[in-house]
């Protein structure tokens, strides 16, 4: 019975990455690309999996992976800088990172928990959302694509919208964006 | 970065992301205000976070990242890195069964991440009721800081985060003075409420959380007398000319000018009075006591019986000034106080009797931070589903 959340196990292990892939890319892009945020958040993860990495708490995981995150990003950087020889530019970034990494992870979560929030949908209604809202397909090509009729495309937006009522109250920004989203 | 940072960082995320999905609390909003005012940088991050098209922008760069496909990536890269082993057949097959049974076992005991996630609980808040003779009732965390409210010859002032000072109206005043029974004003707290409050003769009383301070709209001139119910710490004006005077269940403390704490909570059997300063009078229907300084008299409810034993003091008031302080207490109370704070069921699996947990901890940490230093004195593990924590011996 465990009371940690425990990375060396597969389902904790998916989960924790499904909820801090997007902020945690989102986050290292700003410091080192896109292309290299990724990878970064991909090798922490990995190792962090093969040590079997145990959380006492949601914060001290939140916490534990902005900082491994933000620390490989400057690894990188100073490689990087090693190899241009830029050595007062590379300085500079390295403290301004240091100033600025808290207020960076205060943006990425605030905005990932109205994207968990939609990601948490059941799978159809999520699936959907994103395909409505991030890759802009309309209802009858989401319906072909998915092989249903419009009307049950139509039926899962509007249960996506029930469930998330009941996270977000009305006139709330989140439920506003997320109305204007699904619709 | 010192913890300390990275904890304020993650409560203002924790205040940000609530408030884009509900209504702050007015104690919440003043917190996130002063925040906001500290730098520039958190006045535009303030901005950004809170208006609607930066939202909305932020949310479709999240969005470009590919969960899946990055699940397949690392996916390919642990089962290579397993491969690396060389296991005997037997082996694996054997492993791969009892991982089965074992997933079918903590998959029932399992919470979701996500839930967890969703849940971690914040500690109490600065959240407390008037109600007022006439029967009307104000929520004292929605008044505004500055906002007076005028009603049945008092004027309520709230004068700071979790603070109000109650004052006597001019037409107030000219109450005569006679028989006739005062009217009471009732001050609680909820679970996970705290409060202070100052009363017309100037006394402060810091209540915690499921207490109960009931005080006349008009303190006589011979005495001034208020009902207690839960904990409170005290420090009382003196007034020689009128003694301040604490019900507490049957006992009463007659107090000229001090400083103490009483603890008292229906569910617990005994009452505990500690005294720092000044000196206060103890009276059950059974015996009296003087207090001094230092010292700490426990009533048994029932029996009314008394005792007086060196107190603590630091650990008595720890609650007022942000903290915990246990003395090698016992688990059970311990989870009391917890339980109270952070308005969480507590209940035990296995023995925990001689469990006993010494030290000082912050209370305005969530409660998976607190749970989890418990946790490292190695003798309880925890669980919490929902608002429901389980404690077993480790």
């Amino acid at each position: 019975m465990a009371s940690s959340i425990n990375l060396g196990d597969k389902t904790i292990f998916e989960e924790v990455y499904r909820l801090y892939y997007p902020p945690l890319c989102f986050f290292a892009a700003k410091y080192v690309g896109r292309d290299e945020g990724e990878d970064i958040v991909e090798s922490v993860f990995l190792r962090l999996w093969k040590q079997k990495k145990e959380f006492s708490s949601t914060s001290h995981t939140q916490a534990f992976l902005y900082q491994s995150v933000k620390n490989s990003c400057l690894d990188f950087i100073k490689i990087q800088g090693r190899k241009d020889r830029r050595y007062e530019i590379i300085a500079e970034r390295l403290t301004s990172i240091e100033n600025d990494y808290l207020h960076d992870m205060i943006r990425a979560e605030v905005v990932a928990e109205v994207y968990r929030a939609i990601n948490n949908l059941p799978l159809q209604c999520s699936k959907i959302v994103y395909m409505g809202y991030v890759e802009g397909l309309n209802n009858e090509e989401i319906a072909k694509e998915l092989s249903l009729s419009v009307q049950t495309v139509k039926n899962h937006k509007v249960r996506a919208l029930k469930i998330l009522k009941k996270q977000f109250t009305g006139n709330n920004i989140a439920f506003v964006i997320i109305s204007q989203i699904i619709f | 970065m010192s913890s300390d940072h990275i904890d304020s960082a993650q409560r203002i995320i924790y205040l940000l992301s609530k408030k884009l999905k509900h209504p702050l609390s007015k104690e919440e909003e003043e917190e996130i205000q002063s925040w906001k005012k500290i730098s520039s940088k958190n006045e535009k991050l303030f901005q950004e976070l809170t208006t609607g098209p930066s939202v909305r922008f932020l949310l479709k760069e999240l969005q470009k990242y590919n969960v899946e496909r990055s699940i397949d990536r690392l996916k390919h890269q642990m089962v290579r890195h397993h491969t690396k082993r060389r296991w005997s057949y037997y082996v694996v097959a054997a492993s791969i069964i009892l991982a089965i049974g074992l997933g079918a076992l903590m998959s029932r005991y399992h919470d979701s991440f996500y839930e967890l996630y969703r849940n971690d609980i914040q500690p109490g808040q600065y959240v407390a009721q008037l109600t007022l003779p006439d029967g009307s009732s104000i929520a004292l965390d929605s008044m505004q800081i500055g906002e007076t409210a005028s009603r049945n010859g008092m004027v309520i002032t709230k004068s700071g985060n979790g603070k109000i000072s109650c004052n006597y109206s001019a037409s107030g005043i000219d109450q005569p003075e006679t028989n006739q029974p005062p009217n009471f004003n009732t001050i609680s707290t909820p679970l996970g409420g705290e409060y202070q409050v100052i009363l017309p003769d100037g006394s402060t009383v810091w209540l915690n959380a499921n207490s109960t301070l009931k005080f006349p709209s008009q303190f006589q001139k011979s005495e001034r007398y208020i009902e207690l119910i839960g904990e409170g710490y005290f420090e009382i004006k003196n007034n020689d000319h009128a003694p301040f005077k604490v019900a507490v269940n049957k006992q009463i403390i007659t107090v000229l000018g001090t400083k103490f704490n009483v603890l008292a909570y229906h569910e617990e059997d005994i009452i505990r009075t500690t005294l720092l300063e000044g000196a206060i009078k103890i009276s059950t229907s059974k015996s009296n006591h003087i207090l001094k300084p230092g010292q700490e008299a426990r009533v048994h409810k029932d029996s009314e019986h008394m005792e007086v034993f060196p107190g603590d003091i630091n650990e008595a008031i720890a609650w007022k000034n942000g903290y915990f302080i246990f003395n090698n207490e016992n688990i059970k109370t311990i989870m009391q106080k917890v339980s109270r704070w952070y308005n969480v069921e507590v209940v035990y699996e296995g023995d925990v009797n001689e469990i006993a947990v010494g030290g000082m901890f912050s209370k305005t940490k969530s409660l998976q931070k607190l749970l989890k230093s418990f946790q490292s004195t190695g003798q309880i593990r925890y669980k919490i589903i929902g608002r429901r924590v389980i404690i077993m011996p480790e």
